[in-house]
């Protein structure tokens, strides 16, 4: 039970997992800008064909990540669903013109422009994730800390986020053992047993002793730190990032390409707004 | 710092522990000793002056602390630093040498002094520390013969040839050998293997265990035996074999409904107190399983009072010591008045006073309600003290399984298991005298001085 959680500790031996952690960050976070920024699928396709390839190149295991990717297909299945019951026509109103393609009712045509609007929509929300999973399969808590300490974050909030990271697997132990405690005691947790809300409440019966524990080693942890010296300087470097190679230089001009992408959206945008949603067939 | 000078002053601290080869391991893949190791190199930058180790030796089996003790002594000397240990492990501290002894008590330097001067005072009893346990034999088994030349701390190079005598009498005089009526067996495991994910961690293991019996499970970190413990009380489920309560396979049984045969103790008690008032969390389990009130009221009465824990029913929880905790959740675990009780470590990090109060108490629980209990520990005085019968478990698999002083005075299991012999199997070698018989008269002997 000591690894099964997606958190790497140890840095993978694939080309994208080697790079600095401060180029994995430059490179998510630019990626990031530019899928964000607008439902116009010329900039969504080739994105989302570019975290497919990025992710293929860490060759993912899918055994593990399959209960992740069902759950994200099902939701926004659920979520497409209720957004065309909501309003049938929101394409249409997005990209300023109607073509109906058929309809079931009066009330639920069947527009090329919503069709087209689902379609970018999920382009958009699977190269969004396609991209948070490369880049959680690559990066490490310690180098995550250190990218985001390049960008200009302080230190003390990149500690926090990579302790917190580095954490939860423990947490996660120390839960399963109060669990397992309190089953002894008598907590019925099994589905067929009991009632949702009746395991909803227990469930806080075991979340009270986990917040104890965390906090006990929480202080723990903060006087181990400065013990070592911790935040006596205002500048830090980091032992885990390995050194800038050739191959972390091409991705951030990637990066600098990708967030120009957006910027010149952006300001074209400024001078002449796009269209809320492109659509070529009108 | 740049990187590239950090790289060899991390790789030099790494070797300075011998952990130079284990630099990408994962936190969780590291022993106890290892995970020490680590702790200890994180604070060697630099030009350290004073090393300070708060209790390096608990929760470490006796292998693992001899190897911490050599590393400290070796750092010491390397390194040339001041090395101040805090410890109540005494005897496996001076598995290498100090130089002074100092005493605490109350917050008071009680006693300071070369461990020779320091050990022939006894002052260590007075305050609730053990002494090694050569120096209470060689001085209560024969306290008229003058203690031998040469320092105290070092039993390999003392002359014991005057002791022969008195010693060879001493084990003369058999304590009577604990009865050994065994009834039906209550639980009996067949053949158990376990793994968790495909790291194997039991494997074909068989265990009976009967009625009454005190039990001692034993064996070096990460060996199984909390796995065992938790596969017992069906936390965890067998992979292959069967485990039988009174005969019957217990699959069909819940964990819930295991627990009210079977009290599984953890180790850390935070992981198993969920409530803020004594009482409450006592009730707790009675009251999940829709007991009547005065069933309730008078199991959780009977709990904190074997635990000695009813005058302090209504304290708040986070006001207890560790120990109390740990009181607590054994009278959690009584209120189910369970057959058999497991308790994981009950006295690690616990001065000798404290620990001999824990187990007294544990002691007179399982004579007068008949109840088994089955200590896991890596403590051999607590298993040669307490237990009937000790298991013997290493790298998943049962090595022994039989009479506590048999078990435990064989070297070769001892070794096998990461266990150390105690110094005073090591003198009845020295005194060729029967270490089995000499350790189970002394350890009658000694009880028999506490209870005046």
């Amino acid at each position: 039970m000591d690894n099964r959680f997606i958190i790497p500790l140890i840095p993978g031996r694939e080309r994208l997992q080697r790079l600095t952690g401060a180029t994995k960050v430059r490179l998510f976070t630019a990626t990031l800008f530019v899928l964000m920024v607008s439902f116009d699928l010329r900039i969504l396709i080739p994105g989302l064909v570019l975290q497919c390839v990025l992710l293929a190149s860490i060759h993912p295991s899918l055994h593990k990540l399959r209960f992740i990717i069902v759950f994200i297909i099902i939701t926004n299945a659920i979520n497409i669903l209720l957004f065309f019951l909501a309003d049938p026509l929101i394409g249409s109103k997005l990209a300023g013109s109607t073509t109906v393609l058929f309809s079931l009712s009066s009330h639920f045509p069947f527009t090329g422009e919503t069709l087209w609007y689902f379609f970018a929509r999920l382009s958009k929300i699977a190269s969004v994730f396609v991209a948070s999973l490369w880049f959680a399969l690559s990066i490490t808590p310690s180098q995550l800390a250190s990218g985001l300490y390049s960008l200009k974050f302080p230190y003390k909030v990149c500690t926090m986020i990579s302790l917190g990271l580095r954490y939860i697997p423990d947490i996660l132990r120390d839960y399963e053992n109060t669990k397992a405690a309190m089953q002894m005691r008598g907590l019925e947790l099994d589905p067929k047993k009991t009632s949702l809300g009746a395991r909803l409440k227990q469930t806080t019966l075991i979340l009270f002793p986990l917040v104890i524990i965390t906090f006990e080693k929480v202080g723990v942890i903060a006087n181990a730190m400065e013990l070592r010296g911790y935040g006596q300087g205002k500048k830090r470097s980091y032992y885990c990032e390995p050194e800038t190679t050739r191959d972390d230089i091409v991705v951030q001009i990637l990066a600098a390409a990708l967030f120009l992408v957006f910027a010149v959206y952006i300001v074209t945008g400024w001078i002449s707004p796009h269209p809320d949603l492109w659509y070529p067939f009108r | 710092m740049p990187r590239k000078e950090m790289l060899p002053l991390v790789a030099q601290a790494a070797a300075l522990v011998g952990m130079d080869g284990m630099l990408n391991r994962l936190p969780y893949e590291l022993s106890g000793g290892q995970k020490q190791k680590v702790a200890l190199a994180g604070v060697l930058h630099g030009r350290v002056d004073i090393l300070l180790f708060d209790e390096p030796l608990a929760s470490l089996d006796p292998k693992a602390g001899m190897d911490a003790m050599e590393m400290i002594d070796n750092l010491r000397r390397d390194l040339e630093v001041t090395t101040l240990i805090i410890e109540h492990r005494l005897e496996d501290v001076l598995y290498r040498p100090v130089d002074r002894i100092i005493v605490l008590n109350a917050g008071r330097v009680v006693a300071e002094g070369s461990p020779d001067d320091i050990l022939k005072s006894r002052v260590l009893k007075q305050y609730g520390i053990r002494e090694p346990l050569y120096v209470s034999a060689l001085m209560d088994i024969a306290p008229d013969i003058p203690l031998p030349e040469g320092p105290l701390d070092q039993p390999g190079a003392l002359n014991l040839s005057a002791y022969r005598e008195a010693f060879t009498k001493f084990i003369q005089v058999e304590p009577p050998a604990p009865s050994p009526e065994k009834g039906e067996p209550l639980m009996a495991v067949q053949g158990v293997t376990f793994a968790y994910e495909d790291v194997p961690v039991l494997q074909n293991v068989r265990l009976t265990i009967h009625p009454g019996e005190r039990i001692a499970l034993m064996g070096e970190n990460g060996a199984g035996k909390s796995t065992l413990a938790r596969l017992l009380c069906g936390v965890e489920r067998p992979v292959q074999g069967r485990i039988l309560w009174q005969g019957k396979d217990y699959t069909t049984m819940s964990i819930a409904q295991l627990a009210q045969k079977i009290g599984y103790v953890m180790q850390n008690p935070n992981q198993m107190l969920v409530k803020d008032i004594v009482i409450q969390e006592v009730r707790l389990a009675l009251e999940l399983r829709r007991f009547p009130k005065e069933e309730t009221e008078r199991r959780v009465r009977q709990a904190l009072t074997l635990t000695g824990l009813y005058p302090m029913r209504n304290w708040p929880i986070g006001a207890l010591s560790y120990g109390q905790k740990k009181r607590v959740t054994i009278a959690v675990m009584l209120a189910l008045e369970p057959s058999i009780l497991i308790l994981d470590e009950p006295t690690a990090g616990q001065d000798f006073a404290h620990y001999t109060e824990m187990m007294t108490f544990v002691e007179k629980l399982s004579k007068e309600n008949a109840m088994t209990v089955l200590f896991i520990t890596h403590d051999l005085h607590l298993a040669l003290e307490y237990t009937d019968r000790a298991v013997l478990l290493s790298r998943g698999q049962i090595i022994a399984d039989g009479n506590t002083f048999d078990v435990l005075c064989d070297e070769t299991l001892l070794l096998q298991a990461s266990l150390k012999k105690t110094s005073l199997m090591e003198m009845a070698q020295k005194l060729n005298i029967n270490a089995s018989a000499f350790v189970r008269r002394f350890t009658a002997f000694e009880r028999g001085l506490a209870r005046g």
